[in-house]
């Protein structure tokens, strides 16, 4: 008799399951609730069989934010465990599984309660269920990660990694998760690199290794790495991890695109670094593209990614297209931050130095002045010598040696008053000096 | 016959695709950009070929010249783009890399027997597009074996590796 309400349960619960991959949750809700009638009239309310049934109600529950019967099938489930007292380490997983679901919801008051509780009584029993006490250790620190909260991620990831050496058989893809949360955490407080490149360099091939879609833990560890090593001058190392964090951020979700774009920039820096232009101008402008379709129109990303683009294209003379994208980039400015944000000081200077070099003089001399009106907001006020220098080429474009002498001067003073008298900026004027006194 | 060139032209202009194809060849050709692969002009692009070939029972498509192993490269070294060539074959499944140990080409190729079956748009679809992405993912490890001899290896010897190195390891931040 009894197999056969299993065989009912079992059936139930199949049609739940199929329902709800069909997005028919009412079916699924009507399969499920008489799956708990059943189980709880025919094995008991605390039976197994009945927590089988009210499991994945309660998870529908919570997944359409019915709160409160979600609790209410959590709390019987709970007390059914508690009455079943060998069972601790699987009532742990249930605090964590439980947890996992309100983090999805992004209900995090709930998800650290549940996690703290798994915490408690997963001190019980260490000893004999080490496994279920690091998963729960890692899942902390996984939530406090989440939160920005670097300090608490780094104190349960260590201590979920260090437990971890006594769990046999070793669930290396699990851990290895953890150990690249735990660098990316390790990183963002500024850990040294010599701690965070091991744990990245064993812990990364083994997700890259396992999983055929890469994952965005795994491309954003690579990008960490990638930097890491480009900080360190290991440029050749940097270009292999960008290039795996490229690869594995490609295939992530949309969302997932900044990261990309981010990655992308960093890899532009590393390819200038070993000599490939190329490469890198591709990448720089590959970025600028994701921003573009990721964010709104003045959106600081944007920015951010068209000033990579400049920085990029003006040390190579490309002052065309550095004198539109820098065009926007003041635009932008100025729509999200006024007119008189201090840092178009530095673009509309450096827009005044393309002008000049492009020749079109009334609009280098313009922008020009309001870089330096923009100085003067400073407080103290503080005349930028790449300005005077700037107004020096601009004059010395248009033939005026003269003037150009005089400016050239005074830039040289500031630059000698303000960066010492071997910055690289001094040749510069020094010949241009020569020249003008040749030509007046 | 299974297939022919008639029906890979239509079905290569029905998905808009750039392609030269000499009338009455059996061969076409094409190219992607890529995001990861750079070829050996240092170009994020590749070329590939379309064959059909045994009346039309098989469509191969094969991407020559990928990568170059220079023939001169020590024993070791080939041993080491051999073992990474295989493990990436091992993940990738669909696209397989091969390795002329006498010219050091390395080439992608992709077959559709089709036996006595027709071809369909989906199913020479999967296996062009399946080409960049299976380039742009394996492309910095292949890379990485030929100019540095660090060869890519299964799971089981980085998880084996992990566990060692977490057995040894001491928590950094007190």
């Amino acid at each position: 008799m009894s197999d056969s309400y299993k065989t009912q349960l079992a059936e139930l619960l199949s049609s739940a399951q199929t329902n709800l991959r069909e997005d028919r949750h009412e079916f699924a809700r009507a399969d499920l609730l008489q799956a708990v009638k059943l189980a709880e009239k025919h094995f008991g309310p605390h039976s197994s069989e009945a927590d089988e049934a009210l499991r994945p109600l309660m998870e529908l529950h919570f997944q359409y934010d019915e709160v409160d019967a979600g609790f209410g099938c959590f709390e019987k489930i709970d007390h059914n465990y508690e009455l079943r007292k060998n069972q601790t380490h699987e009532r742990v997983y249930f605090y964590n599984d439980v947890a996992v679901i309100f983090g999805n919801k992004r209900n995090n008051v709930e998800a650290y309660k549940l996690l703290n509780r798994a915490l408690t009584l997963s001190e019980k029993i260490a000893r004999e269920h080490v496994k279920v006490r690091v998963h729960t250790l890692i899942n902390l620190g996984y939530y406090h990660f989440r939160d920005d909260r670097y300090a608490e991620c780094i104190r349960f990831l260590q201590e979920g990694l260090q437990e971890s050496k006594a769990v046999k058989p070793h669930p290396a893809a699990e851990y290895a998760k953890a150990a690249i949360i735990l660098a990316r955490a390790l990183f963002e407080t500024k850990v040294s690199a010599e701690i965070v490149i091991p744990l990245l360099e064993h812990a990364l091939p083994v997700i890259s290794s396992l999983s055929h879609t890469p994952t965005e833990n795994t491309g954003i560890g690579y990008n960490t790495l990638g930097i890491i090593y480009y900080r360190a001058g290991r440029h050749h190392d940097a270009r292999y991890a960008f290039n795996k964090a490229g690869s594995a951020l490609e295939f992530c979700q949309p969302s997932s695109k900044h990261y990309l774009s981010h990655s992308y920039s960093w890899s532009a820096d590393n390819e200038i670094k070993l000599g490939n232009t190329q490469r890198a101008e591709s990448l720089v402008r590959k970025a600028l593209e994701i921003c573009v379709e990721l964010y709104p129109e003045h959106d600081p990303a944007i920015v951010n990614a068209k000033l990579g683009v400049t920085d990029f294209l003006i040390p190579r003379g490309h002052y065309t297209e550095s004198a539109t994208l820098l065009e926007e980039v003041i635009e932008s400015i100025e729509t999200r931050n006024g007119k008189d944000d201090p840092n178009l000081q530095r673009h509309c200077n450096n827009l005044g130095f393309i002008y000049a070099n492009l020749e079109r003089f009334p609009l280098a001399e313009g922008i020009l002045r309001r870089a330096q009106k923009l100085s003067l907001q400073n407080n103290p006020p503080q005349p930028c010598p790449y300005i005077t220098k700037n107004f020096g080429l601009m004059y010395q474009k248009m033939g005026y040696n003269a003037k150009a002498i005089i400016e050239y001067k005074k830039a040289r003073k500031l630059f000698v008053e303000l960066h010492g008298s071997e910055h690289s900026m001094i040749s510069f004027i020094d010949n241009a000096l020569i020249e003008c006194s040749e030509n007046a | 016959m299974p297939t022919n060139p008639t029906d890979i032209k239509a079905f290569l202009d029905q998905r808009q695709l750039k392609y030269s194809h000499e009338k009455g060849s059996n061969k076409f050709q094409s190219g992607f950009t890529t995001d990861n692969y750079l070829n050996a002009g240092g170009k994020n692009m590749f070329t590939f070929n379309i064959f059909c070939e045994d009346d039309g029972e098989i469509v191969r498509i094969i991407a020559p010249n990928l990568f170059s192993v220079p023939p001169q490269s020590k024993a070791k070294r080939k041993a080491v783009v051999w073992q990474t060539l295989h493990q990436v074959n091992w993940n990738c499944r669909l696209v397989t890399f091969e390795y002329d140990i006498n010219d050091g080409e390395i080439r992608a190729l992709y077959n559709i027997p089709l036996g006595d079956s027709s071809l369909g748009l989906q199913q020479l679809m999967n296996g062009i597009y399946s080409m960049p992405s299976a380039l742009d993912q394996y492309a910095p490890d292949i890379v990485r074996a030929i100019e540095f001899g660090i060869p890519m290896e299964g799971h089981r010897e980085y998880a084996n590796r992990f566990e060692k190195f977490i057995k040894a390891w001491t928590p950094p931040v007190a």
